[in-house]
């Protein structure tokens, strides 16, 4: 079964809460894991929020498919790629497409002033290489390296063939390595 | 398997755990689904079942939601919105995705989304402001035929059966999910945010008994809509017991009117819409309460 990193998988339940997934039981097990992919599915800063409550009303509304963790999961899941897709095509429509800055970019953690620009500005720099991706090959990688997913769980959770999510996921790095290649290269240039 | 160059991997190590929602974040969510789902569309499945748990909480800042959503929701049951929230599953599984949302009243008075935004959030986009105007069609779900142009594109591009597993619509039944229940109380203590314990448990308590309010005031409005006047009335006599003082009188009043005059009771009704007019002259009500009761 799959579970969004950092997630414990669930302990036994009492029979009744197992027939009747609550709104709220289903919020509090997806929510971080809704929040963080819509970041890293390219919702700007400003609008993950409603892009988190617009995936929540769809799933609360159809609370009743939620059937079993795994499909559950996926059925979420699919929300938040449309909704995301949704808030995208908004953002380039309005020119605002990767242009997620160092300002808006969440608190990385770091305790060291220096560091925490550091890492601020890895963020920004990691949005703005994701968004040279396609959609599809975009997940797949923020999948494995950011929710720390095996390939056979994405292919799960996408209901995509194993060997699709390896070849997308293969294509993902080496387009993301040649963002980066020319985003060094640029930095070279202009220093 | 990992065969990124370091450069890579230390931009991805770097942002794993950078996209952590805080607890503020959760409750902020939580209250604007709270608002727009549940309340608006007055449902009375499973959802409202965990409400309780929801409205633990809400703060005193959605209570003005609440009553502005209640209050809207009235101008539906008045028979003059178009906007009847999808009570019906088919509405919502044709629209997964675009959901109305409730933004402006005839008065222009705006329906506030109940996510307060952060100060980044107001140079932000929001697609659906964007999308739709403010006119009362952006009040319609919109045309089943027209699903999310995401999934159409997304569709195009599967070639195994990604597209369909994406579809909710061909989950199969079979088993239900398995997730612990949360309950209310470890909700509220998971966010300290709120300022002091006394008050937090307070505001919560009120916002608790704010939903069940307006929830018990939605069933009343789908009964107006579906012609049930004299159920509606039984049940505004019995929610003024139970909601004595509480936060939605005045709708309740302007429910009760309607009712009575949609039960042919005009001149009781007449009377009480006239000293509810007069008491309640700006109500945003005030036009269809005279119209439902055929005065001037």
């Amino acid at each position: 079964m799959i579970l969004p990193r950092s997630q414990e998988p669930p302990t036994a339940v009492p029979p009744l809460a197992r027939l009747l997934p609550t709104f709220r039981a289903v919020y509090d097990q997806y929510f971080p894991f809704v929040w963080r992919m819509l970041w890293r599915l390219g919702v700007l800063p400003g609008s993950v929020a409603d892009a988190a409550q617009d995936v929540f009303v769809v799933v609360d509304r159809r609370l009743g498919d939620l059937h079993g963790p795994e499909l559950a999961q996926s059925f979420i899941y699919g929300i938040v790629v449309r909704v995301a897709g949704d808030y995208r095509r908004v953002q380039r429509r309005k020119g605002l497409a990767g242009t997620a800055d160092t300002e808006q970019v969440p608190d990385s953690g770091a305790t060291d002033a220096h560091q925490h620009v550091e890492h601020k500005e890895a963020l920004a720099l990691l949005d703005r290489l994701l968004d040279e991706l396609n959609e599809e090959r975009r997940e797949v990688l923020v999948l494995v390296q950011l929710e720390e997913m095996s390939v056979p769980q994405v292919a799960e959770l996408l209901g995509a063939n194993v060997n699709t999510v390896y070849t997308r996921l293969r294509r993902a790095r080496e387009d993301f390595e040649q963002a980066l290649a020319r985003h060094r290269a640029r930095e070279r240039r202009q220093p | 398997m990992n065969d990124m160059k370091e450069d890579s991997q230390a931009l991805f190590d770097i942002a794993r755990d950078a996209h952590e929602p805080t607890s503020r974040d959760r409750e902020r969510v939580l209250r604007g689904v709270l608002a727009r789902g549940a309340i608006a569309a007055g449902v009375t499945s499973a959802t409202v079942g965990s409400a309780a748990a929801k409205g633990a909480l809400v703060t005193a800042r959605t209570a003005a939601t609440l009553k502005i959503l209640a209050g809207f929701a009235l101008l539906g049951a008045a028979g003059t919105g178009a906007y009847r929230a999808s009570t019906s599953h088919q509405a919502a599984s044709a629209v997964p995705v675009a959901m109305p949302r409730p933004r402006k009243q005839d008065d222009g008075r705006e329906l506030v989304r109940a996510s307060e935004r952060q100060p980044a959030a107001d140079s932000a986009p929001t697609p659906a402001a964007s999308a739709s105007s403010n006119t009362p069609e952006s009040l319609k779900p919109r045309a089943p035929s027209s699903p999310s142009a995401s999934a159409v594109e997304r569709a195009a591009h599967e070639t195994t059966a990604t597209a369909a597993a994406r579809d909710e619509s061909v989950l199969a039944p079979t088993q239900a999910v398995a997730i612990p229940a949360a309950p209310a109380l470890a909700a509220t203590q998971s966010f300290p945010t709120s300022a002091a314990p006394a008050a937090a448990v307070s505001a919560s308590a009120k916002a608790v008994t704010l939903t069940r309010e307006a929830r018990a005031l939605a069933e009343v409005q789908r009964a107006l809509r579906e012609g049930r006047s004299a159920e509606a009335l039984a049940m505004l006599a019995s929610q003024n017991r139970e909601f004595a003082g509480g936060g939605l009188g005045q709708e309740r009043e302007a429910a009760r009117i309607m009712a009575l005059c949609a039960a042919g009771r005009v001149a009781e009704g007449r009377a009480a819409a006239e000293s509810f007019l007069a008491a309640n002259a700006g109500s945003p009500v005030a036009a269809h309460i005279r119209s439902s009761c055929g005065l001037p």
